[in-house]
């Protein structure tokens, strides 16, 4: 018993050793602070949602196309939606989608990618051209289809995300795989007996974790941009609050032509600050945990 | 005078985990047509005295204090345009893995070729093709062979491409740093044969670098010793060899074992090299030395001539 | 069983270009282990050494199975493995197991010593539960003397200095009780002194345990110093071998001969007769016809160049395959 213990409290120590270092590292990128901060600022935005948000935004709570006032910060919609209560919740939606997506895109590209690397040959051959067939399919009208056969909803988006960009990755992953199998501590885990299973989840996989870290969160802010991109092209669920379809209302209810800036910009503006934080987090990131990828000569 | 002469050098490395003192304090003098061997594991700061030579420094690192003269004059406050004009024509360097850092898209000839017209803007090519062609053979290299590119060189060729390609400018002084390191073992003794002859024929004088206390033996007049920064001992070879004094040379040249004679027990020193970001005020090798003192661990001792040119920094000695 | 490993007339080639003279049939072979034939005995340190390209390494590997090999026999304790596919070789692995070269790269990087110790363990299922696994790996840590024990256990194999890394390395071997193994260039890549520690250490734990040992060096003088016998590799073929003694002192074979002589003495005043060799080691694609070695060879004549030389006997232990070793 008291083995364990000295054992755990060794292996704590290291991890809060580790943590604190990291957190040391990552602090001293101002633009990844930054990222960081509006991250959560969304994040708590939508976890508070029911608590912050002034009224229910599937709910007519006042006149129709009210330009910004004092009760309703930016105004409503044309169902008289309070359009800051729906921006809360779309806050939801598009992290969800972007989170689901970039998940199911890197959880897909990674067992391909990495298959394909470790096996080699015909396993490889097959697994790259079903790949290369995906990468060349048209985004668009694949969705289009997708939505017009299975109906319009959220999860539609994110299945098609899925499909569509799990190539992007599996291409990565497999290189990365490449050149990691060459390494002589591959050669030493095989020396030692390991199989092939515990050599690409245990050896292999650890070293392409960071890029697929780095991966998810560059892709949640994809997703969130397509997410919206979809919804107010009107693929997506109408009866969801998305910043996407507030946009799409905003366009084809007219917001633009009666100069109703509180319609249009904000929601433009939260995807924007999205993506751009995802965008950061990932940049620094990217450079603490795969610095030899990014600068040549180090 | 001595050609080259290092008083007192020291150089750092600013960290953002703090100020190594890679160099703290080394004294070393090269005479005309004498061969320095520079001798130390791997972090005693070898490359380091190499790069500040030639001021070749990366940009965290500095010297910190000392001199360091060539004929007199000290470099160490020229400025760079000044110090354009002594690299590779006064003194040269043939870099640690220099022979791996062949451009593998160029033909050897034309990589030799640039390092000519480099330095000397107003050759004409022809002449550099030309004296190419000379340094190839110099070095023992079929002159055809400068449209080869480096993959079709065999690792003792590339070695020598670059020792042409050091010597291209004609410099009094060459630094070696670990020459041999990668080669096979006959290889490795025709490239030391090769700096011999070119030692002779072209009355170079040379500091060659090395982590291999046997090859200053074939090649070197003298040998330095050095160990976390500093110099421990030096000497003429005859008298490193023959009479090895402090401590950390014994132990190194017990760690080789030897081909010839009896096969004596390898020597070792328990522990590691101390952390150069907070070298101790006391001897450097005191927590390993089998012989320290309770002076060890109070004041660093100072290199002192026990022998006529044997000079060694141990109180014990 | 006195003999832990027999060799007989191993083989190991490589395809070289995959590109459209494949696809004819025309591909070009390396190769790098041509008939290669040895025995070690229950322990006993055989040291395979020669120059780079000689095909040590491929051997080495080959006889672990990490390469499958092209041709020949390799009996583990009488046990014919040559064949065996790799699950069948699982069951042989916690005895034959290997040291590799560089202390930087045989470790995993992102596995700490805890995890990279723990495989052998876990793959092989020696110990039932968590706490023996880890007793284990502290009597393995105290084995390659890194004391404290429990200050390793979570390290990671960048805050550890090239000859802990390398004690890492044979702690992860030793913890399965090997009979066999291959050292590849165990201490090539360390510093002088901590060389002496780590082939101490080597040698201490084999006397200790037991093993065999085969040693592959580039390095005459280190095998002189730690194997009993010693085989030289030119070109994918052993052209001498001997006892150390026999090696060293007398060597047989023009290039044992010039290779001892060119191995650097820390005496400035040691007479050492330079045996001038020609040329370069060619390519192991395209190995001369004969005795591979001819056309280096000083004393090369017609029937160097048209016959390949066998491996002779010529004193009790001492075989070597130059049909002038005794005119020279």
């Amino acid at each position: 018993m008291g083995n364990k213990r000295n054992e755990d409290l060794g292996q704590i120590q290291h991890l809060r050793e580790q943590t604190s270092d990291f957190w040391r590292t990552y602090r001293r990128s101002k633009l990844g602070l930054a990222g960081l901060a509006m991250l959560f600022f969304f994040v708590g935005i939508a976890l508070a949602a029911p608590l912050i948000a002034p009224y229910d935004p599937w709910s007519r709570v006042g006149p129709p196309f009210t330009p910004p006032n004092s009760s309703y910060i930016f105004g409503t919609n044309d169902a008289g939606m309070d359009i800051l209560s729906e921006l809360i919740y779309g806050t939801r939606t598009s992290l969800i989608v972007g989170v689901s997506a970039a998940l199911i895109v890197s959880a897909i590209g990674t067992l391909v990618g990495l298959v394909a690397g470790y096996f080699g040959g015909v396993v490889e051959t097959t697994l790259m051209r079903i790949t290369d067939i995906f990468l060349l399919f048209p985004d668009l009208p694949f969705i289009m289809i997708l939505t017009l056969y299975l109906g319009p909803s959220v999860w539609n988006i994110v299945l098609a995300i899925g499909i569509l960009w799990w190539s992007g990755t599996a291409r990565v992953i497999r290189s990365m795989v490449l050149t990691i199998k060459e390494e002589p501590f591959i050669e030493a885990a095989k020396a030692v007996g390991a199989g092939n299973r515990h050599i690409m989840l245990s050896e292999i996989l650890p070293h392409v974790f960071p890029v697929i870290i780095v991966g998810v969160i560059r892709f949640t802010g994809f997703g969130i941009l397509y997410e919206a991109g979809l919804s107010f092209l009107g693929l997506g669920d109408p009866t969801a609050k998305s910043w996407g379809t507030i946009l799409h209302y905003a366009q084809t209810r007219g917001a633009f032509v009666r100069g109703l800036w509180g319609w249009f910009i904000p929601p433009g503006a939260c995807i924007s600050l999205t993506i751009i934080s995802f965008t950061l987090i990932s940049f620094s990131l990217d450079r603490i945990l795969n610095p030899k990828m990014r600068r040549p000569g180090r | 005078m001595p050609l080259m002469e290092i008083k007192d050098l020291r150089t750092s490395y600013f960290t953002p985990d703090g100020t190594v003192r890679a160099i703290d304090g080394v004294s070393l003098r090269l005479e005309k047509g004498h061969a320095l061997g520079l001798v130390g594991e791997s972090g005693c700061g070898k490359t380091t005295v190499a790069l500040s030579s030639l001021k070749l420094l990366p940009s965290n690192a500095r010297i910190v204090e000392g001199e360091i003269t060539l004929d007199g004059e000290n470099l160490v406050i020229k400025t760079e345009e000044e110090m354009n004009k002594i690299r590779w024509k006064r003194i040269s360097l043939v870099f640690q893995g220099a022979m791996n850092a062949l451009n593998p898209v160029f033909k050897v000839g034309d990589q030799i070729v640039e390092a000519i017209t480099t330095h000397n803007r107003s050759i004409p090519k022809s002449n550099a093709v030309e004296r190419t062609r000379e340094l190839l053979a110099l070095v023992g290299v079929d002159p055809s062979r400068a449209q080869d590119f480096p993959h079709e060189f065999s690792g003792g060729m590339k070695q020598r491409a670059v020792i042409a390609m050091a010597l291209s400018c004609d410099p009094d002084i060459l630094i070696a740093d670990e020459p041999t390191t990668a080669l096979d073992v006959i290889t490795q003794a025709r490239i030391l044969e090769l700096i011999r002859d070119l030692q002779t024929k072209l009355g170079l004088s040379l500091i060659v670098i090395t982590h291999d206390l046997s090859l200053p033996a074939e090649i070197c007049t003298e040998i330095a010793i050095m160990y976390a920064g500093k110099i421990v001992e030096c000497g003429s070879t005859n008298s490193i060899y023959s009479d090895p004094m402090h401590p950390y040379t014994k132990a190194l040249l017990g760690a080789f074992p030897s081909i010839l004679g009896p096969i004596r027990r390898m020597e070792t020193l328990p522990g590691f090299p101390p952390d150069l970001r907070s070298p101790s005020l006391g001897c450097r090798l005191q927590p390993r030395c089998p012989i320290a003192e309770d002076q060890c661990k109070e004041k660093e001792p100072e290199l002192v001539e026990v022998k006529p040119g044997h000079y060694v920094a141990c109180y014990k000695a | 069983m006195d003999e832990t490993l027999v060799v007989q007339d191993l083989e190991k080639r490589f395809p070289l270009s995959r590109g459209f003279s494949s696809i004819f049939g025309k591909s070009e072979w390396v190769h790098a282990v041509n008939r290669v034939s040895f025995t070690i005995k229950k322990d006993e340190i055989l040291g395979l050494a020669g120059e780079s390209g000689c095909g040590k390494t491929t051997t080495g590997r080959t006889v672990l199975k990490l390469f499958e090999p092209s041709g020949g026999k390799i009996l583990f304790e009488g046990h014919d493995v040559t064949n065996l596919k790799p699950k069948a070789m699982k069951k042989y692995r916690p005895h034959m197991q290997m040291v590799f070269q560089d202390p930087y790269r045989s470790l995993n990087p992102r596995q700490d010593v805890m995890s990279i110790l723990s495989l052998p363990i876990d793959v092989h299922g020696l110990a039932p539960s968590r706490s023996e696994k880890l007793e284990m790996i502290m009597a393995a840590l105290d084995e390659v003397r890194l004391h404290p024990p429990e200050r390793y256990v979570y390290k990671y194999p960048h805050e550890l200095s090239g000859g802990e890394r390398q004690r890492i390395a044979l702690a992860r071997v030793l913890v399965l009780r090997p009979r066999l193994i291959v050292a590849d260039e165990p201490v090539s890549m360390l510093d002088a002194l901590v060389r002496t520690t780590v082939l101490d250490l080597l040698l201490e734990l084999k006397k200790k345990t037991g093993f065999a040992c085969l040693f592959v060096t580039h390095d005459l003088a280190l095998a002189r110093y730690t194997c009993n016998r010693i085989g030289i590799m030119y070109l994918g073929k052993i052209i001498e071998m001997g006892s150390k003694d026999d090696i060293i002192n007398q060597p047989a074979h023009p290039y044992t001969k010039a290779l001892i002589s060119a191995v650097p003495v820390p005496n400035p005043s040691a007479r050492k007769v330079q045996i001038k060799v020609k040329g370069d080691v060619p390519s192991p694609t395209n190995i001369p016809p004969g005795c591979p070695f001819h056309p280096r060879c000083p004393y090369a004549d017609a029937r160097c160049r048209n016959e390949q030389q066998q491996l002779v006997r010529i004193e009790a232990d001492h075989y070597v395959a130059c049909y002038k070793h005794d005119l020279i």
